[in-house]
């Protein structure tokens, strides 16, 4: 083959004239008959008259929140165009080349198209062909077998990507859980502080960011993972907003930005904790926003970490039967000089010094934050971070002084590292000590899919008694902790995407007394399952609407475009099947259709106001939301839902463990002088990318003519071993290895290797990059709202050539 | 057929080529162009090499034979039966590769119904269709002895090769797209080169055919013929020596392609084609007691073909190298994405670039067979009934 | 005299290539084939970057046919299979092309591809826009400035799907247009102007 030319890869500069291929090519010209000579023969690809032409209005998947209206064009049977919704505003008609590669990707040969039943061991991806029927029988046998070994509880159900079942555990009573260690670690920092539920979703949304003059993202690559919102930064841009984008990495977003700050990768925390100590040094603070609106001014006894409470007794939640908290807190008065109660009307609380109660030497939690801050200096930070310390104090100032700002991260960044909480947290306590949220242009968070209105809609009413089994060990961890569960229902690609170190997990796998997978294309997880049921996708059905979402500021409906090709079901109807196969079926809608109606016309959010199935049928299936004319701005009240309306910053369960306000602790493996980077001294980016969503869409052959899996270094490293572009490598460590093609690219940090997360197996060389990635649980674990994130890019490899 | 029969081994061996190459024509019409090594980066390869090769080779001779007549060198009549014939041979194969090249052969009518007058191409066609005619129409003269048809079509012949060579040369020199081509030398670069390559065939042929004592060319002759060869080296070397200078001085993009040539994946052709091709035979031609040998005569003509061919490969290929928009969607190529060209003939291209000339090389000998021995009273009586019958309008037997 | 183009924003182009999708989609284009693609400037490697880690740049650069005012293609070829339409559009009437692929050699912007083999198709069916024609083996082709979608009024496909609105679409002889007004305002370029093709699609950043 060429040496100029790589099947979607990068190229050389020499090897223009190739050496011939003639000899090799033993071609019988000779026998070369039947010459076929067309030509005159251009019809357009007009439809047949039996078959027609119809538009349909839909919607795209999920998972990318880009939300997507779509118009599509079938003929003769096929799905033969894909378009922007004109039904909408202009402002919300988009589809990305991904929504675009559906064209081939919905009739991909990657496609999952009969049940299937394995005939080989597990993981050896052997399987026959059965029917539906059968594969009803076998899944009803073998959950009935496991709920009487050992109870409903045993039963987990891993949720991917597509498809969606979301009454599924409900019904079966097993455990579920969207799999909180990924994509999710800084929002354990933040959301105790504002009573999030651990995602940290952007508090405005940003079509709010034109209003904003500083936008710092950090280690969340906007334009690729929100491509669908991507205008916004652009108009942020052009009204004036300083768009500022931390990253180890030269990332599209970095390039479009005014300014990229290269630091080292998992060294977040660190400048997020020195900014606090300029701004603290700086008085850049605003006392009156943290006296009102934060826990700043709590007292708190340093020698226990205890906040002080005045002792009221707590009111009982009669929903939950549980003790609300009563949000009790002492601040000290300096108008009576005296602990009061925070909410005392007309108190001027301290925010500095020391004071005395009850012979108790006590302090504001501010005063302790100004103590624990002391080492934090921006010359530490310029050191662990690997950039300029003016740089930093730059970038504390613009924030603090610089009129309304975001601080913006998410989709996996610096997530993936063992520790990210402590960034979020920091990240929080900048908020709180500025301001800088519930205004136009000021927000915390993760602006993923744009974070417009979502609305809430019905839930179809269960039994009382069907709820999913509360698993105490998260599903990452299985391998390593019984938890009870001998039957994995895997709902898309989960056993590849959501677990590190996936030699582990092939470890444990055939220790399942059975595993179902459901799915539409033949990815890695597919090889481990004892029973594999197709699914189609999202334009394919067997009624006419069955999809309803509360989409990016709008409710969206789904509608038929192409019966359900091969053998697949859609979702709804897979679902109700496996429901059926345990007698449980009973519980649900009839069909899809029901479903979605009862969703929508049932549903009481405000913002639903005046939606109804039929008003949606009417129009294309998309209808704005009531009153998102002005864009969402969260906590525009300033009341946070959390006990005391606050932000409370000081973490008291954490105490224990040091981090009730944030202390810097070094990532599991990639962090200066440990002695493993010796061996392996790169350290391994799995990052997103505009043309996958996780591993979905990895079957696009539309897509796959852009990239498909590779390692990339930056020259130098490519140098420093030898290697040149297209070359096949081994990237490996203690856990495993991978091999693939491996291209230099100036962008990628010296000391790093990046690849896109969740490449699939049959697109590597051999192996998957899951072998090699860390599963480190960090000891705080129990400390954290969703528990410790899985350290994907806490991991250190060595590439070399294969 | 006397040079058929008399060489039966080299006859079956070209034949087995040129079916080889038929063949591989049949195979490259059931599967298109796709059996190439060509590909959206390199749009052109071996086929419009050879197209170019030939026209070049097609001129010697035709130059010679006209010349004889134009400007009265009497000695070179005596070889312009054979340069004639191999002349017309080598247009002919020129043509073979321009329609062997098209993508759609089938369509190729609408060159006549609607043809674009500012296209090189049609130019071409109508040029090398002229060229043709004027060569067989001076065969048939010559053959039939007529000296004043000779010496008129002669007078067309000459400005006629010229022309050829250079609209030729308009197809590639007229494209600004192409660094490398676009120069107005291009025009003298190919009659230059058409007047050297020819002359060096004609010269090997002449040789061949006095070797096989079918046709015998003196040694003065060939030595004066040898002489012409190094003046046309001269000049060759001179012209391309302009355009690499012009290249060069301004140290902008023709420097960038210059650069390529001498030392990118074409310098080996570049090398061997001013080393090779031009310094080596002219320093041999040079001397007049080395043009009396035969075998050097030879030697260096060999060199100056096989210099030419090298020549007309770094000419083509050099400006499909590097894209002047790298990555831009006409260099997309294997569903890859590459940002430049690669080109690397097959099985089929090489079959056929073999197997052409070898057809030419059967044709060359059933022609020469036939017209380089001298006509015989019969022929002649034959030749002179049938003139008579053509001005009579009437019907001769011996003629139908 | 309508003189239809496209000012594209370089600012706002993130290279996610859904441009490229789009053309493919719309005009039925075969496996293999990009009418319209998008490079990273000066990189070897798709999202790449021009300098030393951490000074770096990068430009994303979407390239189609440039329908020149000047066109070369149309210039060279024999048959007048590539011509210049009424609309300002450079065209191909492949009934008429030979692929003689005299139009690749002249394209300085590299542009056309070429039908090699029978056209193959991910999917066994015509995708994209009914009025498309089908291409033969055989045949050049290119970015038609969409000619069924701008005939019928509406705007190219790769106008209407770029996800940063980066691309404006429009009659370049009009003053009053989007397009013309965008060429002026931002002092737009054209690619290889020293060829003199006189381009009608512009980039500004």
């Amino acid at each position: 083959m060429s040496e100029t030319t790589h099947p979607a890869g990068g190229l050389t500069r020499r090897g223009f004239l190739k050496t011939t291929g003639a000899a090799a090519a033993g071609l019988a010209c000779a026998g070369a008959v039947g010459v076929a000579i067309g030509g005159g023969a251009l019809a357009p690809t007009k439809a047949t008259a039996d078959g027609g032409e119809k538009t349909i209005y839909t919607l795209h998947q999920f998972m990318c929140q880009g939300n997507c209206s779509i118009k599509c064009t079938v003929r003769d049977g096929h799905l033969a165009k894909i378009e922007p919704s004109d039904a909408v505003d202009p402002k919300y008609r988009r589809c990305c080349m991904k929504g675009l590669s559906e064209i081939e990707h919905v009739y991909s040969p990657l496609r999952l198209q009969t049940p299937l039943k394995r005939v080989g061991e597990r993981g050896e991806g052997k399987f026959e062909k059965i029917s539906w029927d059968e594969a009803m029988e076998i899944v009803g046998t073998e959950l009935k077998r496991a709920w009487e070994a050992y109870g409903k509880e045993s039963v987990y159900i891993s949720a991917s990507n597509e498809p969606r079942f979301g009454m599924l555990a409900s019904i079966l009573g097993a455990g579920t859980g969207v799999e909180p260690g990924i994509d999710r670690g800084i929002g354990n920092g933040v959301d105790p502080a504002i009573g999030g539920g651990g995602f940290a979703s952007c508090s405005n949304e940003t079509r709010d960011w034109v209003n904003a003059k500083t936008i710092i993202l950090s280690g969340i690559n906007f334009l690729e993972t929100s491509l669908m919102r991507s205008d916004d930064f652009f108009d942020a841009k052009r009204a004036g907003a300083e768009i500022i984008v931390v990253d180890p990495h030269f990332s599209t977003t970095a390039s479009k930005a005014n300014q990229w700050i290269p630091l080292k990768p998992g060294t977040d925390g660190a400048l997020y904790l020195s900014m606090i100590s300029h701004i603290i040094d700086n008085k850049w603070y605003n006392e009156d926003y943290m006296r009102a609106h934060t826990s700043m001014p709590f007292l708190l006894d340093p020698a226990t970490g205890e906040l002080l409470r005045s002792g009221k007794t707590p009111e009982i939640d009669p929903a939950t039967g549980e003790a609300a908290d009563p949000a009790d807190y002492l601040v000290w008065d300096t108008a009576t000089n005296a602990a009061v109660p925070c909410d005392t009307p007309g108190v001027f609380a301290a925010l500095e010094g020391t004071y005395e109660v009850a012979g108790q030497k006590v302090v504001p939690v501010f005063e302790q934050l100004k103590a624990s801050q002391k080492g934090y200096t921006t010359a530490w930070a310029a050191e662990k971070c690997d950039i300029d310390q003016e740089v930093i104090e730059a970038l504390a100032e613009k924030y603090a002084t610089g009129g309304p700002a975001y601080l913006c991260f998410g989709y996996g960044g610096s997530d993936k590292f063992s520790n990210p909480d402590i960034q979020g947290h920091a990240m929080v306590i900048l908020t709180a000590l500025t301001g800088q949220i519930g205004k136009p242009g000021a927000a915390l968070g993760h602006p993923g899919g744009g974070q417009g209105y979502g609305a809430a809609l019905a839930a179809w009413p269960l039994p009382e008694d069907m709820v999913p089994a509360d698993i105490p060990v998260r599903a990452d961890r299985f391998a390593d902790t019984d938890a009870g569960v001998h039957v994995i229902i895997s709902l898309g690609n989960t056993l590849q995407q959501y677990y590190a170190n996936m030699n582990k997990t092939r470890e444990w796998l055939p220790k399942l007394d059975f595993i179902l997978h459901v799915g539409m294309y033949d990815e890695d997880s597919v090889a481990f399952a004892d029973v594999v049921l197709p699914v189609c996708s999202k334009f394919e059905d067997t009624v006419e609407h069955s999809i309803v979402r509360g989409g990016y500021n709008h409710i969206q409906l789904s509608q038929k475009c192409i019966d359900p090709l091969f053998e697949s079901k859609p979702d709804y109807d897979v679902m109700y099947l496996i429901a059926k196969s345990v007698g449980l079926e009973s519980v649900l809608p009839e069909d899809a259709e029901q479903l979605a109606r009862f969703q929508i016309d049932e549903a009481t959010d405000p913002l639903v106001a005046g939606i109804t199935f039929d008003a949606l049928v009417q129009n294309h299936n998309t209808m704005p939301l009531a009153g998102i004319e002005t864009p969402r701005i969260g906590y525009a009240d300033l009341q946070f839902p959390t006990p005391t309306g606050r932000m409370e910053i000081y973490y008291e369960p954490q105490h224990h463990s040091g981090q009730a306000l944030p202390q810097w602790e070094e990532n599991n493996e990639v962090f200066d002088g440990n002695p493993l980077m010796e061996k392996y001294p790169l350290q391994l980016a799995q990052t997103r990318t505009r043309f996958f969503v996780h591993s979905h869409f990895r079957g696009a052959a539309w897509l796959a003519q852009f990239y498909t899996p590779r390692i990339e270094l930056n020259p130098q490293a490519m140098a420093e071993r030898g290697l040149e572009d297209g070359d096949a490598v081994e990237v490996f460590n203690d856990r495993g290895s991978f091999s693939c093609q491996a291209f230099g690219n100036n962008a990628i940090r010296p000391t790093s290797a990046r690849i896109y997360e969740a490449a699939w197996s049959k697109d590597c060389i051999s192996g998957n990059p899951q072998n090699v990635t860390n599963d480190h649980v960090n000891e705080r674990d129990a400390d954290l709202l969703t528990g410790a994130p899985i350290p994907f890019n806490d991991t250190l490899v060595e590439v070399r050539k294969a | 057929m006397e040079l058929l029969t008399k060489n039966k081994l080299l006859t079956a061996v070209l034949a087995v080529l040129a079916v080889a190459g038929i063949a591989a024509y049949v195979f490259q019409l059931a599967g298109g162009l796709a059996v190439t090594g060509m590909s959206n980066g390199v749009s052109w390869g071996l086929y419009i090499t050879m197209f170019m090769f030939f026209v070049g080779l097609s001129a010697g001779g035709l130059i010679v034979a006209s010349s004889a007549s134009v400007f009265h060198i009497t000695r070179f009549k005596a070889v312009a039966m054979p340069a004639i014939i191999l002349s017309t041979v080598c247009i002919c194969l020129a043509g073979m590769f321009i329609l062997i090249d098209l993508g759609g052969i089938q369509r190729i009518w609408r060159l006549f119904t609607g043809p674009n007058p500012t296209s090189p191409l049609i130019w071409d066609v109508c040029v090398i269709t002229l060229y043709l005619v004027i060569n067989v129409l001076y065969l048939v003269n010559m053959r039939r002895g007529n000296d004043r048809a000779v010496s008129i079509i002669s007078r067309f012949a000459l400005p006629c090769a010229i022309l050829v060579h250079s609209v030729t040369a308009w197809i590639f020199g007229l494209q600004m797209a192409k660094e490398g081509w676009y120069s107005a030398i291009m025009a003298p670069i190919f009659v230059a080169s058409a007047m050297d390559s020819g002359l060096a065939l004609l010269l090997c042929v002449l040789a061949a055919l006095k070797k096989a004592r079918i046709f015998d060319t003196s040694r003065e002759l060939m030595a004066s013929l040898a002489g012409l060869l190094a003046t046309c080296i001269a000049v060759d070397a001179f012209f391309i020596f302009c355009e690499v200078l012009t290249m060069a001085y301004p140290g902008a993009a023709g420097a960038e392609t210059l650069a390529l040539m001498t030392s990118g994946p074409t310098a080996p052709f570049f090398w061997f084609e001013i080393i090779g091709g031009l310094a080596i035979p002219f320093l041999v031609l040079v001397f007049a007691k080395n043009r009396e040998r035969t075998g050097l005569v030879v030697g260096a003509s060999v060199l100056v073909i096989a210099g030419v061919l090298c020549k007309r490969l770094w000419l083509l290929l050099t400006s499909f190298i590097v894209p002047n928009v790298e990555g831009a969607p006409g260099v997309l190529s294997d569903g890859g994405w590459a940002l430049l060209g690669a080109y690397a003939p097959t099985l089929p291209e090489v079959l056929i670039v073999v197997g052409m000339p070898c057809l030419g090389a059967l044709a060359f000998m059933v022609l020469g067979s036939k017209l380089l021995v001298p006509a015989t009273e019969a022929e002649k009586v034959r030749i002179r009934g049938a003139r008579r019958a053509a001005l009579d309008g009437g019907f001769d037997p011996q003629t139908a | 005299m309508t003189k239809l183009g496209i000012a594209i924003d370089l600012e706002r182009c993130v290279g996610c290539h859904t441009c490229a999708n789009a053309c493919k989609m719309q005009n039925n284009v075969p496996t293999g084939m990009l009418w319209n693609r998008v490079t990273t400037e000066g990189c070897d490697v798709i999202d790449g970057a021009v300098g030393t880690y951490p000074n770096l740049t990068r430009t994303f650069l979407p390239v189609a046919c440039q329908h020149c005012e000047n066109p070369a293609c149309q210039r060279v070829c024999p048959t007048g299979a590539t011509y210049k339409d009424e609309m300002g559009r450079v065209e191909i009437d492949y009934d008429k092309c030979i692929g003689c692929r005299m139009c690749m050699a002249a394209c300085p912007y590299n542009a056309r591809s070429f039908n090699w083999e029978e056209p193959v198709r991910d999917v066994d069916f015509n995708y994209g826009d009914a009025e498309v024609p089908v291409r033969p083996r055989g045949v050049a082709e290119k970015c038609t400035l969409c000619r069924e979608r701008t005939d019928r009024g509406e705007e190219p496909m790769c106008v209407v799907c770029c996800p940063t609105h980066a691309r404006i679409f429009g009659d370049l002889e009009d003053p009053a247009s989007e397009v013309s007004k965008a060429v002026i305002e931002h002092k737009a370029h054209v690619l290889l102007e020293e060829q003199g093709t006189r381009p009608q699609v512009y980039y500004f950043d």
